[in-house]
């Protein structure tokens, strides 16, 4: 079994946050003690059980509903363990977001389908690729606000395929989904027949894993020198 | 250059590690980053699993040298017994220093109130001991096991976590933390925890632990116990710190311990698991998370996690 690192990112109210929320609960990776919490806090909200929720973890998000702070989380598959970061989207928070794209192997650039590819999808993308992460996933949200249309999903793909080609991106992988309902999600959705792709998490599945580093120009990281400086091991060092 | 490379080279260099090995070389960076980076760091050790797995990690990282930090272990008087022990066996066999502070003392020294209620927990009052201690030893890094998917306060944090003057962590100050560069420099009078495991599940924890053969206390293992009833339906060790009285129901079951902290607020789950290999099992199958199931501190309100890390806690 080996690791995906992967980051969700793209703006402000793309849904990230309940991507995830998605992800963790349609692969029945949230607990139920966790599920009770969720429920206890839609008794007094009303409407559906937010999945923002389940990364949303400081005090301040939940009160604002929106994302300040990376967030990890983590489930498995028989296929794969998968470190999720889920990034915030508002433009004075790009930092945190840096912090959390430097160690992903894949991001998923969420964009809205009725806002269509917008400033901070391609400031993410941007950092994202500076960053050193190689595979994209262009996941094409909300799509059922947009009547599941195709002609919609595919102006978009033409429209980030242009950031792409500048960026030189190689690997990226357009799937139309929504998070808030679940489809392509963990499961391909009967909505979006003319869709032949992945799911989500079947493709986060199969994608493969950047080797961890250059093998060939290898760099010596000196941390710490142990010197034991014992009677049997008087010289050593290591 | 990528293409000096032949094809049957690159095929080997690039199987992946198997997934514990990278876990434990990210822990292991870290560690030797601590000791790189901090005048005086120190090893916070409970007892518990994921602190028990720290040792091993630290015994990869620095031997044949002595490890660069002494265990220190903030004892709250509620303690399990058998972790006691087990902790005076475990420092002794690694020969590594051991420092102990009570919170009994803390709450004398700073006239604290002592917990009450029918099941006081002085869990609270570990943060004054661990504040205290880390201003008499100077110690300007304290290594932690906590996870990130322990909690979701927990989840925000980096694992170099900076915390001010009093312990306070800031979740507003998070410092960027790129690639595997771990930024230690800090002002005078605060400190950092550091959080080698982070990344890891419970269920990681417990592979590893398979995998490193490593010994834990017995009270991980079902066993049978005099338990509390609680009216949330989760037992709670019979203890001579809880005050309880004729409507208590107690009931002997076999239980274990999922998670170890203090006798008082660490509930027991009902379990068969008698080895490592039956326990993976049984959190395969588990439906609750280690902390839902188990502890009574968290389900006090929503952000009790975060509340106590804001007052310095660990």
């Amino acid at each position: 079994m080996d690791i995906l690192r992967f980051i969700t990112c793209g703006s402000v109210d793309d849904g990230k946050s309940t991507l995830i929320g998605r992800l963790l609960y349609d692969s029945d990776s949230v607990s139920l003690d966790v599920l009770a919490m969720l429920e206890k806090r839609r008794a007094t909200t009303g409407g559906d059980v937010d999945l923002a929720l389940l990364t949303d973890g400081l005090k301040a998000e939940r009160e604002q509903g929106i994302t300040i702070d990376v967030a990890h989380k983590y489930f498995t598959t028989p296929r794969r363990k998968f470190i999720i970061t889920d990034a915030p989207g508002h433009v004075q928070y790009t930092r945190n977001m840096v912090t959390g794209a430097s160690n992903a192997d894949l991001a998923i650039v969420l964009v809205d389908a009725r806002q269509g590819v917008v400033e901070q999808t391609r400031r993410h993308t941007l950092l994202a690729s500076l960053l050193g992460i190689r595979h994209f996933v262009l996941a094409v949200n909300k799509l059922d606000l947009a009547g599941y249309d195709e002609t919609v999903f595919q102006q978009i793909v033409a429209d980030y395929q242009l950031i792409a080609e500048q960026l030189k991106l190689d690997h990226v992988v357009a799937i139309p989904l929504s998070a808030l309902h679940g489809d392509n999600v963990v499961r391909r959705s009967k909505h979006i027949a003319w869709y032949g792709g992945p799911s989500l998490l079947e493709h986060l599945e199969s994608v493969p894993v950047p080797a961890e580093a250059n093998p060939y120009e290898p760099r010596f990281q000196v941390q710490y020198v142990i010197r034991p400086q014992t009677e049997e091991l008087p010289d050593y060092r290591g | 250059m990528w293409s000096v490379a032949t094809e049957g080279q690159m095929i080997k260099t690039y199987l992946p590690m198997d997934y514990l090995d990278k876990l434990e070389a990210e822990a292991i960076h870290i560690l030797r980053e601590v000791a790189g980076q901090f005048e005086r760091p120190a090893l916070l050790f409970s007892g518990g699993k994921d602190s028990i797995a720290l040792t091993r990690l630290a015994e990869k990282a620095f031997r044949p040298g002595k490890f660069p930090f002494p265990l220190v272990h903030i004892d709250t008087g509620h303690n399990f017994q058998e972790i006691i022990e087990f902790r005076d066996e475990l420092a002794t066999s690694l020969g590594e220093k051991l420092i102990v502070r009570k919170v009994e003392d803390t709450i004398l020294t700073r006239g604290l109130h002592e917990p009450g209620g029918k099941y006081p927990s002085r869990n609270p009052l570990q943060t004054y001991t661990l504040l205290d201690v880390i201003e008499e030893f100077e110690f300007d890094a304290c290594i932690g096991g906590a996870r990130r998917d322990e909690e979701k306060a927990r989840a925000k944090e980096r694992i170099f976590s900076v915390r001010d003057d009093f312990g306070q962590w800031d979740p507003k100050r998070q410092r960027p933390e790129l690639w595997n560069i771990y930024n230690g420099r800090i002002q005078k009078g605060e400190n950092v925890r550091v959080f080698p495991i982070s990344n890891w599940t419970e269920l990681d924890v417990w592979n590893y632990i398979q995998r490193e053969n490593i010994r834990l206390p017995d009270i991980y293992f079902a066993h049978e116990r005099q338990c509390v009833v609680l009216p949330s339906g989760q037992l709670l060790g019979l203890s001579e710190h809880l005050n309880l009285d004729d409507t208590d129901e107690i009931v002997s079951r076999r239980v274990r311990f999922r998670t170890v902290g203090d006798s008082t607020c660490t509930a027991a789950v009902e379990s068969d698991a008698a080895s490592i290999d039956d326990i993976i099992q049984d959190l395969l199958l588990a439906k609750v998370s280690e902390r839902g199931a188990t502890r009574l501190d968290d389900n006090l309100s929503e952000t009790g996690m975060e509340d106590r890390k804001r007052n310095g806690y660990f």
